[in-house]
């Protein structure tokens, strides 16, 4: 004999007890006493503000869509460009998407035995001394800090034919700096709060500074310090 | 002041509204769900850097999609959280892991034996084990049409798998789900007639 039916009307009846009694049990589990980083803070905050301005968020996404027609680069939906560069003395390729509000990176290369050598920068700003370092045989992240809590991210990552990496930069930077460095096009985002990126490539690796507070030749100089 | 000229700034000034509104409502989201989405990103991640990664991410879609988000404590706007939350980490685990499957499955309470509380309904417990305990790739599809409220095509953007693929886990689905409920009254009979 049946006598429960399971019918959308009963469905809906009872999902949502079973969905409000799960989501109890994971926020019970929850660690309310976990400090996010300041990198994370930081990059929340950037959103936040974006959000309070979506007519002015929307006029600059407008401005560097005619940019991107003038300088003779395809739109097409989402994906409004796609070139792929190619640097002397680089061993692998990369496919450069740039999306509406961030920079796509894909990398592809024959490399199979590559492995990873740290470059580390040898003229660190003052100040700054090293709070951690993560790595592996594909990256290696290096965290400074000054006595203002501002942070400096250094992270070099390998590019072979083993590891498929795909990077995403925001684009919504204030300016754009660009300078060759050992044979190779280092670039300088930033930004009027003071938070600066660099992007660089070279030999086998790709390389993104960050810092919360630098000018474009503090990050210049600490790129050209690489032991590349 | 032209008409035209009037319309366009009383349409400025409506949008600078919501643009306010949003804005509140955002802030309030983050302040309020924030640790939540970490721990469901960090369940999978096992890696706290990788997992704010995934909250950023998550964070950077919602605020692309505040018109989707209605009380800021209903159940519905948790739900959209979470599954957002579990995609953006999915992402993450994905290009750093080189998987290449097209759906991988997150349980944000990472095994169905975990205690529960429900609220009181005219069923017991056992048979709302039976909607919790579907397999991921199921429970994920009903949880967001009949609890979150959400469309069939929705549910697939959402998702990222095509209305097909929604209206067959939903079929298949209530057939487990029927099979176990009635599997369940047989064993109550069986007890029922020993006893």
């Amino acid at each position: 004999m049946r006598s429960m039916e399971v019918t959308d009307e009963w469905l809906y009846q009872h999902m949502p007890v079973v969905d409000n009694a799960m989501i109890t049990a994971l926020e019970n589990q929850v660690d309310r006493e976990y400090v996010f980083s300041k990198r994370f803070e930081q990059k929340m905050q950037k959103v936040i503000r974006r959000e309070a301005h979506p007519v002015l968020t929307g006029a600059q996404q407008l401005l560097k869509r005619m940019a991107i027609f003038f300088t003779g680069i395809v739109c097409a939906g989402l994906v409004l460009t796609l070139s792929v560069d190619a640097y002397r003395d680089k061993l692998f390729m990369t496919l450069k998407t740039l999306r509406e509000d961030a920079t796509q990176y894909n990398y592809s290369s024959e490399e199979k035995d590559a492995v990873l050598t740290p470059t580390i920068p040898t003229c660190i700003p003052e100040g700054y001394t090293e709070t951690d370092r993560r790595d592996s045989p594909l990256f290696c992240e290096i965290f400074y800090e000054n006595n203002a809590g501002e942070q400096l991210i250094w992270e070099q990552m390998l590019i072979s034919a083993n590891n498929a990496l795909t990077l995403v930069l925001d684009n919504e930077y204030d300016a754009e700096e660009e300078h060759v460095i050992g044979g190779h096009i280092a670039t300088v985002y930033t930004y009027v709060d003071g938070y600066a990126m660099a992007y660089y490539e070279a030999d086998n690796y790709v390389y993104v500074i960050t810092a919360d507070h630098m000018t474009a030749e503090e990050m210049f100089q600490l790129i050209a310090s690489m032991d590349i | 002041m032209t008409h035209r000229k009037a319309w366009e700034q009383q349409m400025i000034y409506l949008m600078m509204i919501d643009a306010e509104e949003d804005k509140q409502k955002f802030a309030i989201l983050y302040e309020t769900y924030r640790h939540l989405m970490m721990k469901v990103a960090l369940n999978v991640l096992k890696d706290t850097f990788l997992a704010e990664d995934a909250v950023h991410e998550a964070f950077i879609k919602i605020a692309k999609n505040m018109e989707k988000i209605g009380e800021i404590d209903a159940t519905v706007t948790k739900r959209y959280l979470l599954t957002i939350t579990k995609n953006a980490t999915i992402d993450i685990y994905r290009k750093r892991n080189h998987q290449f499957q097209r759906e991988i499955y997150v349980d944000e309470l990472e095994e169905c034996n975990v205690p529960v509380t429900y609220a009181e309904t005219d069923v017991d417990d056992g048979i709302l084990d039976i909607l919790r305990c579907l397999p991921v790739k199921y429970r994920d599809v009903f949880l967001l049409k009949y609890s979150g409220n959400m469309d069939n095509d929705e549910i697939a953007k959402v998702l990222n798998i095509t209305e097909g693929t929604i209206r067959q886990r939903l079929s298949r689905g209530k057939i487990m789900i029927q099979e176990a409920l009635n599997k369940r009254e047989e064993n109550n009979e069986i007890h029922g007639s020993n006893g």
